[in-house]
């Protein structure tokens, strides 16, 4: 019998604990249970029996930790088909008036993805394929990915199982008592993630007994439109008598799982502790059990790395600012790949209260599919928000897509046949809620009536593609008030129009209406609000724009959506508008000679006070130039603060201090220079040794090097000696500095040093980290070695004036 | 058996400690930057330690033979020279933290740092605070030592996960490089003293039911009866 039949109409029953019964069985500690496959097949073959006689309508085979990470190709080749083949075996020796199904058991890799761990996204799909396809040979019933305790990890074996083959999938994640994943991800978060890439059935099981992981379950069951699935463990372990016992019985086990079928679970089994005595109690309480009906949510969900966000409900603020478009300072870091930059234009209006981050990085020249993907993954590494994907590349949003972590909102496709053949086959493979234009071949309509018609075109056609309504967005397009005087209520009607008809949420880039206009702001809040009032579910809009943030406060105040107006007093508090300076002192300032100033400068960046160093240069940019701002300022501040850090009387954060306030100057000096001149020194570059996963020291070093104005080309951690050399050569840069923390690391050093001595010659390698010394940076052929930050700045002075 | 120690919170911040990780050296800097971090620091810590208890092998002045391995090192066979079993553990502050942490850096590097030193002090205290647990159960512990110390090859690394199940158990993984993540992590092992010990590991491994001398005062039934 068909699996997707049979569960039409009932619960199906999977099995229990596999590791507790082979212990029992004399498997030791710290042995893999995969080997048994191999060593003991009766064991094996008699546990699953054991499962089907108890009810069980599926067992999992014996390959959690049957992978690569694990064991060679060639075992693995000999234990995966084995596996199911002793599944088989077993189901074809059971009593046959229930159906027997096998599923593939697909357990964690036990290495953590990047950016936390080294393990590459890629490789990790790769390595979950040759399990499956290995699996698949013996042809299982389904695929069983379980004990996931990373959300990344988790679609990582999600997309392998999709991309070999089309059995049912079901995914299982392991919670913490905090209804977490390790990795932070809920289950809202998961349901939406999984839902959008096709699994069949998804769930929880380990971790915690049936009682404990309740609340996970009625969350899943809350969100999931799929059938949800349970594997508990029988409670927790403790040792009495000398022996491992378990504290939930297997009647209470059973009352339990049973209770949580009542209420909507539609897949049943046991995890850590539970045996063939536990699955016959809960095949007993099934007994005329029948499953609840699968309700379809149809919510328009998003999610990021922890949490979804919901649109229909409280208006979704997406922030707008990590885009080039106008924005000199933002191409600038764009060109210079300068990440840092990019990332705190996405932390900080995190901080100002966007629930998503719009990213935009599309410039000319610019390898656009390359630094999305990494932008994406760079992100994700910093904000837990759901990011929305603005490109109008296919290429650049397939591969963001697939490495994005989480529902990503996809903007945008248009009803252009052209976009829609190009982007609804991504959104049906990776999931996605997408934002959907109303322009086709034709532009943009004029009329509201117009928009529409389009709408309702793109909504026919996503359905081709089996993509539903909920994960549709209709933006009707706000055009610019200047030049059209219709344009904002043309746009309204449409917007009303659309969400009457199709049901569909709806969102608009907000700031479009006011191009050209002063004061832009009170054009772009007051559209706002009548949009808000139209019922706009998201608005792609600027959350460090006051007005827009009050209007969005006071908008949820009127509309209910603010219990006793709390947020909007908080806002408000938080945000009053300053008043202005009294003109006395402003002018009393502007008396102040430039030594005065200079030398308040110099003050605030040896206390390292960053805003005032910031500002006090502002100041001193209208009537000093750059450069002699940065010579007879800036610098003389740092080496007084460096020369007591290396004569040990300041503690060394201090000095990181003192950097950053010298870097908020810089910042400032930076956007008032008309174009970057050449830089005074020679470039370096920089990067934590292939293999090894810490930063701490490398972005210290970075600081220092940059607030004393070397340029830094930073390539981050576990970077592989050909990545460092292509630097190097690239922008011919004569230094290089290599981190490394641990004995383990350092071969990886000394593979780079090697490389780049032989290919680039010119350039001089400088060492530093926790396990170096002089002695152990001469073995390995460093041409300097570094023991502090301070130390390689010194290095690279020396060097750039041996240069010079 | 593999255990789980989740204590809900962690035992209070030593800001001497944190700043003498910090670099401190006795220039008695200003702690207000540290202590703005802190509250939020704090929140995303969540402290597990996994371990398990092993009967020892041989002990030769060379060589431990814990059971699952035989490490070479003259440190570690002088720290458990009198112990009957070792505790061998892994704890960490989790990747919330991490993930923190990588987030300020952007922001700041000096918070990075403060962070770092933060979170090395709590992992620490974390640990110190599971020895306390063992302590107040009434065993008698040597002191802790790691993969790397002295003589103690990081190559034991890949045991200790093997035996402790970490990434499972507590999200703790193990690279190629020997590196952890969560990076605030440690693992370790201590000698037990006592025979205790037999309460804490599992049957599997013979425990006192397997003797004849059944009226004993500290056999584990005649105990439980009490």
């Amino acid at each position: 019998m068909l699996l997707s039949l049979f569960m039409q109409n009932h619960i199906l029953l999977l099995d229990g604990g596999t590791g507790t019964l082979l212990q029992a069985a004399g498997l030791k500690s710290g042995e893999s249970p995969e080997t048994w496959v191999i060593s003991h097949p009766d064991q094996i073959r008699r546990m699953h029996l054991s499962y089907y006689q108890a009810g069980s309508h599926v067992v999992c085979t014996d390959t959690f930790g049957a992978n690569l990470l694990h064991f060679e190709e060639s075992e693995l080749r000999k234990i995966i088909p084995g596996a199911v083949r002793l599944a088989r075996e077993a189901a074809a020796c059971a009593d046959p008036s229930l159906p027997r199904f096998v599923a593939l058991d697909i357990g964690p890799t036990g290495q953590l993805l990047k950016p936390y761990g080294d393990l590459d996204f890629e490789k990790a799909v790769e390595i979950f394929k040759t399990s499956i396809r290995l699996g698949l040979e013996e042809g299982p019933d389904l695929i069983f990915i379980e004990t996931m305790n990373d959300s990344y990890e988790t679609k990582a074996a999600l997309l392998a199982a999709r991309e070999c083959t089309d059995l049912p999938v079901f995914v299982s994640n392991a919670y913490g008592s905090d209804a977490k994943l390790m990795t932070g991800a809920d289950p809202e978060a998961m349901t939406v993630m999984l839902e959008g890439m096709g699994a069949a059935a998804i769930g929880t099981n380990c971790s915690l007994g049936p009682d404990a992981l309740r609340p996970v379950v009625s969350r899943y069951l809350e969100a999931s439109s799929l059938p949800v699935l349970l594997k508990p463990n029988a409670g927790l372990p403790r040792v009495e008598n000398g022996k491992t016992v378990y504290d939930v019985s297997p009647e209470a086990f059973a009352a339990s799982v049973a209770d949580m079928v009542r209420q909507g679970v539609r897949i049943v089994g046991g995890c850590c502790g539970t045996t063939p005595a536990y699955i016959s109690a809960l095949s007993g309480c099934l007994q005329g059990l029948e499953p609840v009906p699968l309700a379809e949510k149809n919510r328009t969900v998003v999610s990021g790395t922890s949490h979804a966000v919901y649109f229909g409900g409280k208006p979704v603020l997406i922030g707008e600012r990590i885009n080039p478009t106008g924005k000199k300072r933002f191409k600038q870091a764009l060109q210079e790949h300068d990440m840092d930059y990019i990332l705190r234009e996405g932390i900080s209006q995190q901080d100002a209260g966007a629930d998503m981050l719009d990213v935009n990085v599309g410039l000319p020249g610019l390898d656009e599919a390359a630094v999305l993907e990494e932008t994406v993954c760079e992100l994700q590494a910093v904000s837990d928000l759901p990011l929305q994907l603005d490109t109008s590349d296919p290429e650049a949003m397939g591969r963001a897509l697939r490495r994005y972590n989480g529902k990503a909102l996809i903007n945008s496709v248009s009803g252009k046949k052209e976009s829609m053949e190009a982007v609804f086959p991504l959104q049906k493979k990776y999931g996605g809620v997408i934002i959907c234009l109303t322009l086709d071949e034709n532009g943009i309509p004029a009329t509201a009536q117009g928009r529409l018609a389009v709408a309702k075109k793109i909504l026919q056609e996503a359905a081709r593609y089996g993509i539903s309504p909920k994960d549709l967005i209709f933006d009707p397009l706000a055009m610019t008030v200047s030049s059209s005087p219709d344009a904002a209520s043309v746009t309204l009607e449409a917007m009303r129009l659309i969400r009457e008809e199709t049901g569909c949420c709806t969102s608009l880039g907000v700031s479009n209406i006011s191009f050209g206009l002063p004061q832009r702001d009170g054009i772009n809040s007051t559209f706002f609000t009548l949009a808000l009032q139209n019922g706009l579910s998201g608005a792609i809009m600027n959350p460090h724009s006051f007005d827009m943030m009050r209007t969005y406060h006071a908008f949820l105040a009127l509309s209910g959506m603010d219990d006793h107006c709390m947020q909007y007093i908080a806002y408000t508090a938080d945000h009053a508008p300053q008043a202005a300076a009294p003109l006395q002192a402003q002018a009393a300032d502007r008396e102040k000679n430039i030594a005065e100033q200079g030398s308040e400068l110099q003050k605030a960046i040896e206390k390292g006070l960053r805003e005032q160093a910031g500002r006090l240069a502002h100041d001193m940019l209208a009537s000093c130039e750059p450069l002699s701002l940065i010579s007879e300022h800036i610098v003389p501040a740092l080496n007084a603060v460096g020369i007591r850090f290396e004569q040990k009387t300041l503690f060394l954060p201090q000095l990181l201090m003192s950097a950053e306030a010298a870097g908020a100057a810089f910042e400032v000096i930076r956007g008032a220079m008309q174009s970057t001149t050449g830089p005074v020194h020679g470039p370096f570059v920089l990067a934590t040794v292939q293999g090894d996963i810490h930063d701490i020291g490398k972005n210290i070093v970075r600081l220092l090097l940059e607030s004393y104005g070397f340029p830094v080309i930073d390539l981050g951690k576990d970077v592989p000696p050909e990545n460092v050399l292509q630097a190097v050569l690239e922008n011919h840069a004569g230094m290089c500095g290599l981190s490394a923390l641990m004995t383990t690391t350092v071969p990886a050093m000394e593979d780079t040093i090697r490389l780049v001595h032989e290919k680039a010659p010119f350039c001089r390698v400088i060492v530093g980290g926790a396990v170096l010394t002089q002695s152990y940076a001469d073995t390995i052929g460093a041409d300097y070695y570094a023991a502090d930050a301070m130390a390689c700045v010194r290095i690279a002075q020396q060097l750039d004036a041996e240069k010079a | 058996m593999i255990q789980v120690f989740a204590p809900t919170r962690l035992p209070p911040v030593d800001m001497r400690e944190v700043l003498r990780y910090a670099g401190d050296r006795g220039q008695e800097p200003s702690t207000d930057r540290i202590k703005a971090l802190m509250p939020e620091a704090l929140e995303h810590i969540r402290g597990q330690v996994c371990f398990d208890i092993f009967p020892l092998g041989e002990v030769t002045p060379e060589a431990v033979d814990l059971g699952f391995t035989v490490v070479s090192s003259r440190s570690l066979s002088s720290l458990l020279a009198d112990s009957a079993f070792a505790v061998v553990f892994g704890a960490t502050l989790g990747l919330a933290y991490d993930r923190f942490t990588a987030r300020t850096s952007r922001l700041s590097p000096a918070d990075a740092w403060f962070l770092h030193a933060l979170g090395t002090e709590r992992i620490e205290a974390l640990c110190d605070q599971f020895e306390e647990e063992l302590r107040r159960q009434g065993h008698v512990l040597t002191r802790r030592f790691s993969p790397g110390y002295g003589d103690v090859p990081l190559a034991l690394q890949k045991d200790l996960f093997r035996v402790l199940d970490c990434s499972r158990k507590i999200g703790l993984t193990l690279n190629a490089s020997l590196l952890m993540s969560p990076s605030k992590s440690v693992t370790a092992l201590m000698g037990v003293l006592d025979q205790g010990a037999l309460d804490l590991h599992g049957a599997e491994r013979g425990g006192c039911q397997s003797c004849s001398k059944t009226d004993c005062a500290f056999r584990e039934e005649n105990r439980n009866n009490r």
